[in-house]
């Protein structure tokens, strides 16, 4: 049997719901993009990316460029550092925790919304221009960010930590293996029962959305 | 000579302490005014600060159009600066206003009204917004505010130190109120604490005490107030009023709230600034709220205004990041560089695996714990700013456009060869040999006054010397660059490991390392004198390694799951006699006072016997001690801050209980602030789990400072190999004391 640990990426601004930052970077790991990938990074993402993701080896960390932003103003102008260094081997765009400096920042609400819209509107307009995917995720942020991300979305990633590694799910996809430990292992009966058993746990919906399938495995 | 300035909006106020009858340093623009013999204050009523908005020249021709209408602005004209110390001049739009509050409102509608009409995020960049208005009005107009006198001299600002404790000050009582101060202010009484005094001998009521106080500021007429907390202000001001009293602790009448006290988070830590006052004609500085202060005293504090010209009271609050940006932002003015409002510049793109070498942060070499005899420390002294002065690493510098050169370490970035006098290393480089100078002096003066006051300034600029590099300093600096950070960190390692082949080859072993430091021992019986081989890697390296300490012996603590050596946490003597304590309990802020002394004493008694069952036997008494109720509970008080605010606790933390009785003796107690507390009963949940410092405390909860008291004694017997469960064994057995204990 084949596994598929992650879903293909398809073109366009994709929203992943992660329950930790390993999620994107495991995606990032799983994709097989061609060419090379532009990494936007806040909130110290990348700085974790070898030990989160599970990287084999150096070899893997080629083809991705990374800058880190670490102030809004900082994020905005790499957004649009990002368009500018694109080119036609660019394959995939990241952009880890997208909202997290514009929630801290020391500015006024209507400059700092304005520079998210922007930079989000910007990310979405580069990964059609590339015909590209754009990851984004932004965990914890406020619900009107979120909305805006997910207006611009044109997929949703869910991503679920379970015991045996990460789990994906978009409309088209589901995860039938778990990469754990540089090793494979292919659980369908488990993954079904899982499915089974989120239907009994919308009451947790109530604490966090986006969380709820991720205690669902609890 | 100017030591207060007050901005206000309808004037500027420069106070100076003078020479009797003599002029102060003439201010074009100002009209000059005697206020006594020694003080003279110059006026400035036409005062329009200035700011610049960049970007292309469309959006600036409509900005600037724009702005003809705008009732704040009073001039408008094209200049040329430069914006990126990469780049060259680049015309700029210069906006004064009327009144210096207006710079924020005016940075402001740029952002939020004109821009957005035409243009999209970020077109046009602003500079020179956010500079501190008093430090602003120096750099504007060329004024030093430091004073000239001779140091310590009779023409030395003087100053008024006032004290009230948390308790009162929160009560609202005066009466508590005492005072420390004389004409020419002495460092070295300064320091001890002595010589503080109630104002009113002869009577405790407010207004005697009001009155008495209005009478020493006449007397003394301060220059500079130091204050317990800035609080102090509205309530002296305010009770004044009501008792009919006319004491102003100002040259003129009234005083001005700066800001209102908050709480903040920084990098995962919870801070609180306090309400900021300002009274005219002189510099209010806050104890309870000033770094530098506690380092650096005043002298320390005046070495600072004259490299940075932000005046005393702006520097006595401003944290160490923020006055060494004041350093650059004077450098960078000469230089025609103007200031960023907002942090736009962030990384350059590059490939993850650079990142990664890049970010592996200072070297460490794990200590090899255990107790280790004959240990030499060497040290290089500054390390991070001599390797950017020795390296000319700046932002304009590292990775430059004209060189392709491999010339940092490992990541292989090109540092311009072709640039005069690189902007951070020409700051540093100042900074660096002038401590360096004082240090000097010190060796050689013999007036203990000069040698305080030489020790302010030692330990002020340290701390500049000392913080300022690692990323931290790189998110909140106006002339950072990531990249140069990463260089430094590149060649501190790459430094340290060649130190150590080094001293490996002239036969020492290294013990421990640590970003700037390391501990060796001798490797065979006669190594290369350390002295010799400090002075050859000094001179290879360009960077001087110090020979710092002798230890008899040096004890590396273990982490607490005891897998691995603690890099922070060790203690040792040297052969002077002295110890060193660093990361134990007794280095500690939040280590009751007792418990910090017990640990000094083990660690003694670690030195006398070598073994650790003499140290339980030293601990089991301390636990007889504390277990009699025979302890003072002023020595028992724990030190923390709150992390949030009381009603955002779920959990019910000795802390929560400390809070809830803030509360109800009316303290205010915010986040980021200090509380204190002693443990009467751990058992509850409650606020009665707690006393605070000045309630009374008729018992304590002796099991708590049990535990407290074993965990410091483990600290000091881990690295012999026992933990805390043999320790608990061994005073078990039926707690046989030793000969040892009584001596
Ligand atoms: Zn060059």
């Amino acid at each position: 049997m084949t596994a598929t640990a992650t879903p293909p990426l398809d073109a366009g601004l994709a929203l992943v719901e992660q329950p930790d930052s390993g999620a994107i970077q495991r995606l990032v790991l799983g994709s097989d993009h061609d060419g090379e990938a532009l990494w936007i990074d806040a909130g110290g993402a990348a700085s974790t990316y070898r030990l989160t993701a599970q990287v084999p080896n150096r070899q893997a960390l080629r083809g991705i460029r990374v800058a880190r932003a670490f102030t809004a103003h900082q994020h905005h102008q790499l957004v649009r550092n990002a368009v500018a260094a694109a080119n036609e081997r660019t394959g995939l765009i990241v952009a880890p925790n997208v909202a997290t400096l514009y929630e801290a920042a020391d500015a006024s609400d209507a400059e700092i919304d304005r520079l998210f819209d922007a930079s989000i509107g910007l990310l979405a307009d580069l990964a059609d221009a590339l015909d590209a995917p754009a990851l984004v995720s932004a965990p914890r942020a406020g619900d009107e960010r979120r909305a805006t991300v997910r207006d611009l979305a044109a997929t949703e990633i869910e991503c679920r930590r379970t015991d045996l590694g990460y789990a994906f799910a978009t409309d088209e996809f589901e995860t039938t293996g778990y990469w754990q430990h540089g090793w494979w292992q292919t659980t369908i009966p488990y993954w079904v029962e899982l499915c089974g058993a989120v239907a009994d746990r919308v009451a947790l919906d109530a604490v966090e959305p986006s969380t709820t399938e991720v205690a669902a495995l609890d | 000579m100017v030591v207060a300035v007050d901005v206000e909006d309808d004037e500027v106020r420069l106070w100076s302490r003078v020479p009797a009858g003599a002029e102060p340093r003439d201010v074009p623009g100002t009209t000059t005014e005697r206020f006594s013999e020694t003080v003279v204050v110059q006026r400035d009523r036409d005062y329009a600060p200035t700011c610049y908005v960049a970007g292309p020249d469309d959006a600036l021709a409509d900005l600037r159009a724009a702005l003809e209408s705008d009732p704040k602005v009073v001039d408008l004209a094209w200049d040329r600066k430069i914006l990126n110390l990469r780049d060259d001049p680049s015309r700029v739009l210069a906006v004064s206003l009327e009144r210096p509050s207006e710079i924020a409102t005016f940075a402001r509608e740029v952002r939020t009204l004109h821009e957005p009409e035409n243009w999209r995020p970020g077109t046009v960049r602003l500079y020179d917004v956010d500079l501190s208005p008093k430090f602003r009005y120096c750099l504007e107009r060329g004024v030093d505010p430091t004073p000239e006198g001779e140091e310590g001299g009779p023409h030395w600002p003087r100053s008024l130190s006032l004290s009230l404790p948390t308790e009162r000050l929160a009560a609202g009582d005066l009466t508590a109120l005492t005072c420390e101060g004389r004409a020419a202010p002495r460092a070295a009484e300064r320091r001890t604490g002595e010589a503080r005094e109630r104002l009113s001998p002869d009577g405790d009521g407010e207004t005697s005490i009001l009155r008495a106080l209005a009478d020493r500021l006449d007397s003394v007429d301060p220059d500079v107030l130091v204050l317990s907390s800035a609080d102090l202000v509205p309530l002296i001001h305010e009770r004044a009023d009501e008792l009919g009293v006319e004491c102003d602790l100002g040259r003129l009448p009234g005083h001005r709230v700066l800001a209102g006290e908050n709480s903040y988070e920084s990098y995962g830590r919870v801070g609180h600034s306090p309400a900021r006052y300002d009274v005219p004609g002189r510099a209010i500085v806050d104890r309870s709220n000033s770094f530098f202060w506690r380092e650096g005293k005043l002298p320390g504090l005046f070495d600072l205004v004259d490299r940075s010209w932000k005046p005393l009271q702006e520097a006595s609050w401003a944290s160490i990041g923020t006055v060494f940006t004041a350093m650059q932002i004077r450098e960078a003015r000469d230089r025609d560089v103007v200031v960023p409002w907002r942090a736009w510049e962030g990384e350059s793109f590059k490939r993850m695996g650079t990142l990664h070498d890049a970010d592996r942060g200072g070297f460490t070499f794990e200590p090899d714990v255990g107790f280790h005899e004959d240990v030499v420390e060497v040290d290089f002294a500054s390390l991070y700013p001599r390797i950017m002065i020795e390296n000319d690493l700046s932002p304009e510098t590292v990775q430059c456009e004209c060189h392709d050169t491999d010339d940092v370490p490992v990541l292989g970035y090109s540092v311009c060869p072709d640039i005069e006098e690189p902007f951070v290393p020409s700051v540093l480089d100042r900074i660096v040999g002038d401590r360096y100078g004082f240090k000097a002096d010190l060796r050689a003066t013999d007036d203990p006054g000069r040698a305080a006051r030489l020790e302010s300034k030692i330990s002020a600029l340290k701390w500049i010397l000392v913080t300022c590099f690692g990323y931290q300093g790189y998110r909140n600096s106006k002339f950072g660059r990531i990249e140069v950070h990463e260089s430094i960190n590149a060649h501190a390692r790459e430094l340290l490991l060649d130190a150590k082949e080094y001293l490996e080859a002239a036969g020492w072993r290294v013990v421990h390392g640590i970003v700037d430091s390391l501990w060796v021992t001798a490797a065979v019986d006669d190594p290369t004198p350390i002295a010799d081989v400090c002075a050859r890697i000094s001179e290879t390296k360009g960077i001087p390694l110090e020979h710092e300490s002798d230890f008899e012996w040096v004890c590396f603590v273990p982490t607490s799951d005891g897998e691995r050596g603690s890099l922070t946490s060790y203690f040792g003597r040297r052969e002077d006699g002295s110890f060193k304590y660093r990361g134990i309990e007794a280095r500690q802020r939040s280590t009751p006072a007792f418990v910090a002394e017990v640990q000094r004493d083990l660690v003694e008694a670690l030195d006398e016997h070598r073994e650790p069952a003499p140290v339980c036997d030293r601990l089991a008494r301390a636990i007889a001690r504390v277990q009699s109720g025979n302890v003072d509970p002023d020595d028992l008080v724990v030190r923390t801050s709150a992390s949030k605010a009381l009603a955002d606790y779920d959990q019910r933390t000795r802390t929560v209980a400390a809070l809830e009785r803030y509360e109800a003796n009316g303290v205010a107690r915010n986040p980021g602030q200090d509380v204190r507390y002693v443990v009467v009963d751990d058992g509850r949940r409650d606020r009665d789990r707690v006393r605070l410092p000045w309630e009374d405390c008729a018992d304590y909860d002796a099991d708590f400072y049990e535990t407290l008291l074993v965990r410091a004694a483990e600290s000091v017997v881990s690295p012999l190999g026992w933990d805390r469960e043999r320790i608990r064994r061994y005073l078990d057995d039926g707690r046989n004391l030793t000969l040892g204990a009584f001596r």
